[in-house]
């Protein structure tokens, strides 16, 4: 268990909870950090493991997401596709020992099927992104069609961020609200690399609480 | 730049790919018995087509599967993607030499 009174989140020193700001104004991106969250790394070939979607869904209360690009959750627990048998599960759970109870319960679920469920939590920092030119900009950063018509709510995809590999994109809906995880040790490049998008595309970015 | 379709994420462009060289190359039986030349060829020695051409690929910053690529060499376009360990689909085999 990690201690309380030790634990930062990776954006802390850049003090953001004194330049929130209560609503976007002008500016045409939303910039927030999304503070702690238990975040799994489910591996399992549903294909070869008879009864483990079921397992899962008994354990979780949702099933799988299994086509590509995509989410699936429910009440602040969701699983996001990664890859054939690869699943990124994510808790808005920010107690200190989210990540460890939250593991011991899927590990439990899954059960008698072979399958690795890690721990990833302190791993990855979520940045959330949202304001009518949140495409836009992160159209700067990445090399993905972010068209509405392409990138569509619900749809997850890792991709390059700047010179940052393997970020997980999660647009939650249409507005836009994107998240972001990102490496822990790259969260303050990808915050700042945004920041200088939306000076390129003309726009301001605003603190928003997460 | 190259859109690639991965076949588990759909297209996507070349930066988020590494590249894996020739596909298809048959790992010799006894490597033991051969000979540092025969070694080397296996190691180092690809076809290098001008066109069609049979290659791996890994989508290193999207699901980090590799897969195979059919791929003219001279135009770029890409004639067929297929998952490790399928066989090979039929297409139409271009030469330019």
């Amino acid at each position: 268990m990690v201690e309380v009174n030790y634990r930062q989140v990776p954006l802390a020193h850049l003090g953001l909870a004194s330049k929130i700001e209560d609503s976007l104004g002008d500016a045409g991106v939303g910039m927030s950090d999304r503070g702690f969250r238990a975040i799994l790394n489910l591996r399992v070939d549903l294909a070869k493991q008879a009864g483990a979607r079921e397992s899962f869904e008994k354990a979780m209360g949702f099933t799988l997401p299994e086509t590509p690009n995509t989410a699936n959750g429910k009440d602040g627990t969701e699983a996001l596709w990664l890859g054939p048998n690869e699943w990124q599960v994510v808790v808005d759970d920010n107690a200190p020992d989210a990540g460890t109870r939250w593991l011991q319960t899927v590990r439990q679920g899954m059960r008698g099927h072979f399958c690795a469920v890690v721990d990833v939590s302190n791993a990855q920092a979520i940045i959330g992104m949202t304001g009518p030119m949140a495409r836009e900009v992160l159209e700067r950063a990445v090399p993905l069609d972010m068209h509405p018509g392409a990138f569509k709510p619900g749809e997850v995809k890792q991709t390059v961020f700047g010179r940052h590999c393997g970020v997980i994109m999660h647009l939650r809906d249409e507005s836009p609200v994107f998240d972001l995880y990102v490496r822990r040790s790259f969260a303050e490049y990808v915050w700042s690399y945004t920041r200088d998008c939306a000076r390129g595309a003309q726009t301001d970015t605003a603190v928003l609480a997460g | 730049m190259l859109l690639i379709p991965c076949p588990y994420c759909g297209a996507r462009a070349e930066n988020e790919f590494g590249y894996g060289g020739e596909a298809h190359k048959v790992r010799p039986e006894t490597p033991e018995n051969l000979s540092d030349g025969q070694w080397a060829d296996y190691v180092f020695m690809q076809k290098n087509t001008k066109g069609t051409y049979h290659e791996r690929w890994v989508h290193s910053q999207g699901c980090r599967r590799w897969f195979n690529v059919i791929r003219d060499t001279l135009t770029n376009e890409i004639q067929a993607v297929y998952e490790m360990g399928e066989t090979p689909p039929e297409v139409d085999t271009k030469t330019y030499l």
